[in-house]
């Protein structure tokens, strides 16, 4: 696959926000001359979080939408096999 | 793939990229557009989720970018036995995240059982003169809005502590700011990740469940998601 072909499917994007916070900011963290950051990283990450902050208030929405009552029996939001 | 050691039960997961589509300058501009990094996140977490099922891994941020095979593998060497030992403590396990929210209507009108304050409140107002209980209501109203949140620490606390012994190892996240307006998903008041072996996974889950059914009546909801690469637990300080 290459990189221009990658596509986000509508229904996707209300785990996106959850996904975002875990690939985005965590994670082990290496530093040092062999690796190189893209532009400085203080400036992705403030980057990021602003679109994560717009993304998660768009997500609400959506869930509003969509989302059953909730209930006991927890549904599990994140599958590894895919979104 | 990349191989670092021949003969080693332990590879890389690596994609080259085109380096004008990542070089600095553009970056910049990328990353603010939610239709470039979306799809990228999500091809970064499927390999991860891919290799996690498959027996373990460590997982990198998205972005960690290198300018060579042969810089790779310089980090490589500088860090094989603290990635050796990472892979050992995180492979047995997953991650699960359960995240608790407020919704604030229902947890207003759950006070009366969970703030005995309130409650004192509620019945000396229902006992006193009509002049009295107008004030006692007053005085109520004005507490509301601590008790909600002090109701909020303590249901965040004990969510904690019932789930964190089902895992080999436990992290609390800061808490997104909350926006103003309409709050349909309620009030974040708890975001934390568990490691949690994949032989409990069930008895996880199960927990979380019971956890959901004994805080809704409070006016809070639960909501748990994973199997995750342990993306909170290979930090030196997870």
């Amino acid at each position: 696959m290459s990189d221009d072909d990658l596509e986000l499917l509508g229904d996707d994007r209300l785990v996106l926000g959850d996904l975002l916070n875990h690939v985005l900011d965590k994670g082990i963290v290496i530093s040092g001359d062999v690796t190189i950051a893209v532009a400085d990283i203080d400036l992705i990450r403030v980057g990021l979080g602003i679109y994560i902050t717009a993304i998660q208030s768009e997500l609400d929405h959506a869930a509003a939408r969509t989302r059953t009552p909730p209930h006991a029996n927890v549904p599990v939001l994140h599958h590894p096999s895919g979104l | 793939m990349l191989e670092p050691h021949a003969g080693q039960p332990v590879a890389v997961l690596v994609s080259a990229l085109d380096a004008t589509v990542y070089a600095s300058d553009t970056m910049e501009t990328r990353i603010a557009d939610v239709d470039w990094v979306g799809p990228r996140a999500v091809a970064h977490d499927a390999v991860l989720s891919w290799a996690s099922d498959a027996g373990g891994v460590v997982p990198f941020p998205m972005f960690t970018l290198f300018a060579s095979p042969d810089s790779l593998r310089a980090m490589l060497r500088e860090r094989e036995r603290s990635l050796d030992a990472l892979l050992d403590r995180v492979s047995p396990s997953q991650e699960w995240t359960v995240r608790l929210f407020r919704l604030d209507d229902r947890a207003t009108a759950a006070l009366g059982l969970t703030s005995p304050t309130l409650a004192d409140l509620a019945q000396r107002a229902r006992d006193a003169a009509p002049g009295q209980r107008y004030l006692l209501e007053r005085k109520a109203d004005e507490l509301k809005g601590a008790e909600l949140r002090r109701v909020s620490g303590e249901t965040a606390r004990e969510a904690f502590d019932a789930l964190s012994p089902l895992g080999e190892r436990a992290v609390r996240d800061a808490l997104p700011a909350t926006p103003t307006g309409a709050r349909p998903a309620g009030v974040a008041v708890l975001d934390a990740a568990f490691l949690v072996r994949r032989d409990r996974t069930d008895a996880f889950r199960t927990a979380a469940a019971d956890l959901a059914g004994a805080i809704e009546p409070r006016g809070f909801r639960v909501e748990l998601s994973g199997p995750w690469p342990p993306y909170h637990f290979v930090r030196d300080d997870a």
